[in-house]
C-alpha cells in the first residue's frame, strides 16, 4: 500500500463528534454546504478509508468536556518571593494591543508539577471559563497553565544569531560594510 | 478575524519513521514535558510497538509508526508547538521526520441555513454541472433533504515563503447546526526524501519558524472565507 504524503488531519477535532471509531466516513459531512442532510456514501472513497478507519481505536474513555473561554491572559512571571509571584499579564482578547497589568499570585493557584517552572521569565496563561462535564452542571474554574518551552541548543543560538546580523545588516548596510573590511584587513 | 469561530483548533502532523512504543505520558514526564501530575491523568487508550493513543497535558496522541499525530486540548495552541519541539529538537533529534504539517481547523456560523447555501453554491456554483447542476438547484429550493457542495479543497503551490510544500485549505459544511462551516488549513513543508532523511532538524527548524505564519496564515484564508459569506447577507 502505497504511503500517504498527506500531512493534513484526517478529520478535523469538530468531526470527533461523531463516532469515528465506526467503519464509517467519519470525515464526510453530514450536512451539504448548501444542502441538508448527506448521511451516507457509495463512491469508492468510502471503500478505501474503510481501510484507514478499521485502524481506530475505541474514543478515550474520558469524554471531552467543553469548555467555554470566558477571559483569557497570557503572563510573564517577574519576580518569586515565597509563596508568591509577581507577574505582568496582558489580555489577550483585548482589542487594545498591549493591555498589560501587574498581578500577584499565590502559588496554591499552580498546579503542584508547574511549581518547578516558576522562575523568573517563565511564561504561562491565565484562562477563566466554564467547564461543562458530561452528567453535571456548568462550573466557573480558572486555569493556569505554565509553557514548557524547548531549551535553545547552539544550533537555534548560531541560527537566531545569523538572523539578527542579517537584519543588522539590511538595516546598516555601510556599517556592515566598514566592519567586515576592518575584519578581512 | 471579524466572526467569532465557533471552534478553533490546531494540530501537528509528522511523518517519518517513529517508534509509538516510546511515546508513553511516563516518558514525556521523565523528560519534563509534562508534569508528573499530568502523566498520571493521563488518559491512555494504547502504548504499542505499533500504534500509541492518549490524552495528557491538554494535548491528544495519535502516533504509528510512519505517522506522529499531536492535537490541542486547550485554546493554548504553543503548548504543543513547545512539546513537538522539545521532543524531538531535545530528546529525539535523530528519529527522521520528512514531512510536516501545521494545521488550524476554524468552524464558524454563516448565521443561517440559507447563507451557507448561497455561500456553498458560489464556492461552487452548480451551472458547470449541465442538467444534473439544474436539477440539484431545483432540490434546492424544495423544503427538506437536497444535496449541494459536501467538500471543497484549494491548494497553493509553490508557498508563497518559497519552502518546498504547499498551502491547502479543506472547506465543508461542519456538524450540528445548519449554518455551521469547517474550515481546515494545512501548512505542509516537505524536506527531503523518506530514504535521504537523517534527523527531524529540518522539520524543528521550519516548526520554530513557521509555526506563527502558519497559525496567522490560517486565519487569514478564514478570513476572507467569513468576507466573503458576509456579503451575501
Amino acid at each position: 500500500m502505497r504511503r500517504s504524503e498527506s500531512t493534513a488531519p484526517v478529520i478535523s477535532e469538530d468531526d470527533e463528534q461523531h463516532e469515528n471509531w465506526m467503519p464509517v466516513i467519519s470525515d464526510q459531512p453530514e450536512t451539504s454546504a448548501n444542502g441538508w442532510e448527506v448521511d451516507s456514501d457509495t463512491s469508492g472513497i468510502m471503500a478505501q478509508r474503510l481501510e484507514v478507519r478499521s485502524r481506530q481505536l475505541p474514543p478515550l474513555q474520558r469524554e471531552r468536556e467543553r469548555f467555554e473561554v470566558l477571559d483569557n491572559w497570557e503572563g510573564v512571571v517577574k519576580a518569586v518571593e515565597g509563596d508568591f509571584f509577581f507577574a505582568s499579564m496582558r489580555h489577550t482578547n483585548s482589542e487594545i494591543e498591549r493591555a498589560e497589568d501587574e498581578f500577584e499570585v499565590h502559588i496554591d493557584n499552580v498546579a503542584r508539577g508547574d511549581r518547578e517552572l516558576v522562575r523568573i521569565g517563565a511564561v504561562f496563561y491565565l484562562t477563566v471559563g466554564i467547564r461543562h462535564p458530561r452528567g453535571e452542571g456548568p462550573q466557573k474554574t480558572t486555569q493556569l497553565i505554565f509553557r514548557r518551552m524547548p531549551r535553545w541548543s547552539s544550533r537555534d543560538i548560531a541560527r537566531a544569531e545569523a538572523a539578527a546580523t542579517e537584519l543588522w545588516e539590511k538595516l546598516n548596510p555601510g556599517a556592515v560594510t566598514q566592519t567586515t573590511e576592518s575584519n578581512q584587513r | 478575524m471579524r466572526l467569532e469561530a465557533t471552534a478553533d483548533n490546531v494540530s501537528i502532523v509528522l511523518l517519518g519513521a517513529f517508534n509509538p512504543k516510546i511515546f508513553h505520558p511516563a516518558w514525556l514526564a521523565m523528560h519534563g514535558l509534562i508534569s508528573p501530575e499530568q502523566a498520571d491523568d493521563a488518559d491512555v487508550v494504547i502504548v504499542h510497538s505499533d500504534i500509541t493513543q492518549f490524552t495528557a497535558a491538554y494535548m491528544t496522541f495519535d502516533i504509528n509508526s510512519g505517522q506522529f499525530v499531536i492535537k490541542c486540548d486547550t485554546i493554548h495552541k504553543d503548548v504543543i508547538r513547545d512539546l513537538v519541539l522539545a521532543a524531538f529538537g531535545e530528546h529525539l533529534p535523530h528519529t527522521p521526520v520528512w514531512r510536516l504539517g501545521i494545521n488550524r481547523s476554524i468552524s464558524f456560523s454563516c448565521g443561517s441555513d440559507d447563507i451557507r447555501n448561497k455561500f456553498g453554491t458560489l464556492l461552487a456554483p452548480k451551472i458547470p454541472w449541465g442538467p444534473w447542476g439544474s436539477e440539484l438547484e431545483q432540490s434546492m429550493s424544495e423544503d427538506g433533504h437536497h444535496g449541494g457542495m459536501i467538500r471543497l479543497i484549494m491548494r497553493q503551490l509553490p508557498r508563497p515563503d518559497g519552502l518546498s510544500g504547499h498551502i491547502q485549505a479543506d472547506i465543508r459544511p461542519g456538524p450540528g447546526e445548519r449554518s455551521n462551516v469547517i474550515a481546515d488549513i494545512n501548512n505542509h513543508f516537505a524536506f527531503r526524501d523518506a530514504d535521504e532523511t537523517i534527523g527531524s532538524v529540518d522539520a524543528m527548524e521550519i516548526l520554530f519558524d513557521r509555526w506563527q505564519a502558519s497559525m496567522e496564515g490560517a486565519e487569514n484564508i478564514v478570513d476572507g472565507l467569513m468576507a466573503t459569506m458576509e456579503d451575501l447577507k
